[in-house]
């Protein structure tokens, strides 16, 4: 059963605000995700700086501004498509908000992929979680990004696939609203952790491959 | 314009709005790239970095997640949260007192060298002093071990006092030696370590380690050198 623009949207339970409460309660999430990426984000600042040298330079030298710079592009175009895919929801076009919702996952998983990649390269290069002050909070941080990425995607390819069983589910847009806020907010936290962990945490130190 | 997903809300932007503000947060990222590239002086970069993150951060909140369009009360719970992450984060770099960014080395300011701490020297682990006048016990490598504080480095499972994290864990150094170095047996290469403590620095860990031998008599060195040799 197709949604139809104009389609009247049987509203939630009642609440005394008038507002979604299942939205009132993702913004609530949001709001203390702020406090956990806060924390991590401090703390990778506070400690990088102190960590032991690896191969006698800083770990900062293993950041790689080029390729990450593209897996942020990557993670920016997903948002697009979602905004894209909430926007079809809204409109009632099941049909293009499938495709956006498909592509977002895709792109997702594409950042996911570099994230594997940088992983990988770190620890042959011999920085682990283990090694030392630099490596602990970096991948601590990246990798609690990486679960939060993780998690969109598969609520993403959730909704895709309830949209083929149970079209009538995914009348309500705000199911997809409500998955678009949390992936959103995914690719804001990357947006600090780009500039604060990278750009900023790759300036002004010597590497000599560089 | 479209129909409203909910009483509260005033209408979204069109897709191709969407695509005009993923072109400018694209514009800016490619900016920031580019900038990181130029010769600028560092605090002027970050400042420019900080800024041009937080706009981009606003526009995604604003636009792509509609708060420019909601209820206040989803902007106030979203605001607040995101208030309070930005103070526990300045906190923690306040309290930790670490505003700098970047290379140790390459700091205007001057930083705080990175000693190990040294556990000071008990009294009498070695058996070489006595209190009391009792019969002198004798030395013992252990004993040598946490006299000399390589326990505040140094970890050795089994030693109580041998927790360190600053230096190379050592409960199998005995084996480990032997293959450190090439050409040196496992007492050659732990002799070396010793007393020429920057000589070989295992992957990973700072140049850090003090040079002892000259503390020690030649009975605490060999029995120190036996003991470490020892730990298979």
């Amino acid at each position: 059963m197709a949604m139809t623009p104009h389609t009247v949207i049987p509203d939630e339970h009642y609440t005394s605000t008038g507002l979604s409460h299942r939205k009132l309660l993702m913004w609530i999430f949001l709001g203390s995700e702020c406090l956990f990426f806060g924390s991590l984000i401090a703390t990778h600042m506070v400690n990088r700086g102190k960590a032991a040298l690896l191969h006698g330079e800083s770990p900062a030298c293993l950041l790689d501004i080029p390729i990450t710079s593209t897996s942020t592009f990557v993670l920016l175009m997903s948002s697009v498509m979602m905004v894209l895919a909430v926007s079809s929801a809204e409109r009632g076009k099941l049909g293009s908000m499938r495709f956006w919702l498909f592509m977002t996952a895709l792109l997702g998983s594409g950042f996911l992929l570099f994230q594997v990649y940088e992983f990988n390269l770190f620890v042959d290069e011999g920085l682990t979680i283990g090694t030392n002050l630099f490596g602990s909070t970096f991948f601590t941080l990246t990798g609690f990004h990486g679960t939060h990425v993780t998690i969109g995607v598969i609520w993403l390819l959730s909704i895709l696939a309830i949209s083929f069983i149970r079209p009538d589910m995914v009348k309500n847009p705000l199911n997809v609203d409500i998955a678009g806020l949390y992936w959103h907010f995914v690719d804001i936290v990357w947006i600090v952790i780009f500039t604060v962990v990278y750009l900023v945490g790759r300036l002004g130190v010597e590497c000599a491959g560089a | 314009m479209e129909p409203h997903s909910h009483p509260s809300e005033k209408p979204h932007p069109s897709p191709l709005n969407y695509i005009v503000i993923g072109v400018i947060l694209t514009v800016i990222t490619a900016i920031e790239v580019w900038a990181f590239y130029w010769d600028v002086p560092m605090p002027l970069l970050v400042t420019f970095f900080i800024v041009l993150s937080i706009v981009k951060f606003a526009i995604v909140v604003l636009f792509y997640m509609h708060l420019r369009y909601d209820h206040k009360l989803f902007g106030s719970m979203f605001t607040g949260g995101l208030l309070l992450g930005v103070g526990v984060a300045l906190g923690l770099i306040a309290l930790f007192g670490n505003f700098f960014v970047g290379d140790r080395e390459t700091a205007h300011a001057p930083e705080p060298t990175f000693t190990p701490t040294i556990i000071a020297p008990r009294e009498t682990p070695t058996g070489t002093q006595t209190p009391g006048g009792g019969t002198p016990r004798p030395v013992t490598g252990e004993g040598v071990f946490i006299a000399k504080g390589c326990g505040g480095c140094h970890t050795i499972q089994g030693l109580s006092g041998a927790v360190g994290q600053v230096g190379p864990n050592l409960t199998n150094i005995g084996t480990v030696a032997a293959t450190r170095k090439p050409g040196l047996s496992a007492e050659q290469y732990m002799r070396e370590s010793i007393e020429q403590p920057g000589a070989f620095v295992v992957s990973g860990f700072a140049p850090v380690m003090p040079a002892l031998r000259g503390t020690m008599s030649e009975a605490e060195y060999q029995a120190l050198v036996n003991y470490l040799v020892s730990l298979k």
